[in-house]
């Protein structure tokens, strides 16, 4: 949760930093996932390599 | 990538603006339908809108054919509709025994559900996939009795057990081991899974006498890991991984079920066309009679000197030591009991599935009865039975979610990832039911009135 301002224009500023923080965290977390795909395969889920985009 | 770091912002940024910043919380309405605080205008207006959101998502779906919208918008309406109702219902009737209410309409159901849809079937031929509801709701009594097995040990004594499917796997064998090899049938072997089980349980209690928490909780765990372990290696007896086959079903006092079988059957018997939905409707009045019977004896133990010094236990083992109480029987009577009626379940299991392997038996279904006892609260009756619905039935409605495809693409398969969903599910309920569905407790034995307290003043799962 933001730090609460006093003004209308503080507290939107602090939602906003609070909710970017949160989002470049969620970045980090799911990066490590990037350019991977997730397949059925016959031993459960499992990461493969996903398709070259370019 | 970009739609979860896009949930994520918005998301947060909404929760920042109109929830945690805000002098009015946009949650504070839908709080409201869990409370009986008075409502004032602004919460109406609310409710007012977010109906009219919800009509309008159903309405979307069946302009654009999305099936999503129209569940979107019926959870919402079922949501807000459901809270007015109870709202309406408490304001109107504030004395009524709910609880007590809600438990006999679960066993009237229980009781009537699978003679009402089969008659109800029978007459007007409705289409309705009987077969699987029942093999369903025999699923979810088999879980609601193992959780009010290890209740006994984890929410009534207080003594984390992670090996519980042991029980359940020496039930299971004892009774394929005795069928398959001397001829015994289901009723006979029953009550010799049962003890079989419970003398299991005194001989794991006996070595951990001296542990409690985490070490207990380890030592429990490795325990369900050997008798897995040696199932799937004495391979002379147990048949090792190919398991044991060809397990008798239970007849009706002596009737079978089977069409093939030699002599009197049951269709002959009463003189009815032979249908396969009968064996399973004779199952699930039998696992239904074996749970109530667990939930009778658990309650009346409860009563009993024994059931007083679990609790006890449970509270301070010091202090119930220093009153004289003998820590050692307590806690093997614990063990022993709640293993009986694992046994029992495995006994019934094997005789359901006419095969048994260790496949059946691996540390997972250990974990998913205790997540339903942490679930539904230990030492809850009611809210064991209520965690085994949603957790067995939860996992079942995973596999008939178009909507979500709908949104993730023609190849996702929820079923997949219930896993994920599931510890989503227990992270929610850790935040926020810490003490599980139902969290408050009312005492076995009182010398005035027994009033219900939080959870939060019970010392559960210490051991």
């Amino acid at each position: 949760m933001a730090e609460t301002g006093k003004t209308r224009g503080q507290k939107f500023v602090s939602a906003l930093s609070d909710s970017a923080l949160a989002a470049i965290i969620a970045f980090a977390l799911f990066s490590l996932l990037l350019g991977l795909r997730t397949v059925d395969g016959a031993t459960g889920l499992t990461l493969e390599p996903g398709r070259a985009c370019c | 990538m970009l739609t979860v770091v896009a949930i994520v912002f918005f998301g947060r940024l909404a929760l920042n603006l109109f929830v945690w910043q805000a002098e009015y919380p946009l949650a504070a309405p839908f709080a409201k339908l869990f409370t009986s605080e008075p409502f004032e205008r602004r919460d109406l207006v609310t409710y007012a809108v977010t109906c009219i959101f919800g009509a309008a998502w159903i309405v979307t779906g069946l302009v654009l054919e999305e099936a999503v919208y129209g569940v979107l918008g019926t959870v919402v309406l079922l949501f807000v509709g459901l809270g007015l109702l109870r709202r309406a219902i408490l304001q109107r009737f504030p004395d009524l025994p709910y609880a007590q209410i809600f438990i006999a309409c679960g066993i009237a159901f229980a009781l009537f559900f699978p003679i009402v849809s089969y008659a109800l079937e029978s007459v007007f031929h409705l289409g309705l996939p009987l077969r699987y509801w029942f093999d369903l709701s025999i699923l979810i009594l088999t879980y609601v009795m193992l959780g009010w097995g290890l209740n006994i040990v984890v929410g009534l004594a207080g003594l984390l057990d992670l090996g519980y499917v042991a029980f359940y796997a020496v039930g299971a064998y004892t009774f394929a081991l005795l069928a398959t090899h001397f001829g015994f049938g289901f009723w006979m072997c029953l009550p010799i899974a049962g003890a079989a089980a419970a003398l299991w349980g005194v001989i794991l209690g006996f070595p951990v006498l001296r542990l409690r928490g985490d070490y207990l909780a380890i030592v429990t765990l490795a325990f369900g890991e050997i008798v897995r372990i040696v199932l799937l290696n004495w391979t002379e007896v147990t048949g090792g991984p190919n398991g044991i086959a060809g397990i008798p079903k239970p007849t009706f006092f002596g009737l079978p079920f089977s069409p093939f079988a030699e002599g009197m059957t049951f269709s002959k018997f009463f003189g009815v066309p032979y249908d396969g939905l009968y064996a399973l409707i004779f199952l699930y009045y039998v696992i239904l009679v074996l749970a109530l019977l667990t939930n009778l004896v658990t309650l009346r133990l409860r009563r009993l000197p024994v059931g007083r010094a679990w609790e006890a236990m449970r509270e301070d083992e010091i202090a119930c030591r220093s009153l004289g109480i003998n820590t050692t029987l307590t806690k093997l009577s614990a063990f022993a009991t709640g293993a009986m009626f694992g046994g029992l379940a495995g006994c019934f299991f094997a005789t359901r599935q006419g095969f048994v392997s260790p496949e059946s038996f691996t540390f997972i279904e250990s974990a998913i009865i205790l997540a339903i006892v942490v679930l539904g609260g230990m030492g809850s009756q009611l809210g064991v039975a209520i965690a085994a619905v949603v957790m067995v039935g939860g996992f079942e409605a995973l596999r008939h979610t178009a909507g979500l495809q709908a949104i993730f693409g023609d190849e996702f398969d929820p079923a997949l990832y219930r896993m994920l969903l599931f510890g989503i599910a227990m992270v929610g309920i850790m935040v926020w039911r810490p003490r599980g569905l139902v969290s408050s407790r009312a005492p076995t034995i009182a010398l005035g009135d027994a009033d219900t307290i939080s959870g939060d003043l019970v010392r559960q799962g210490r051991g």
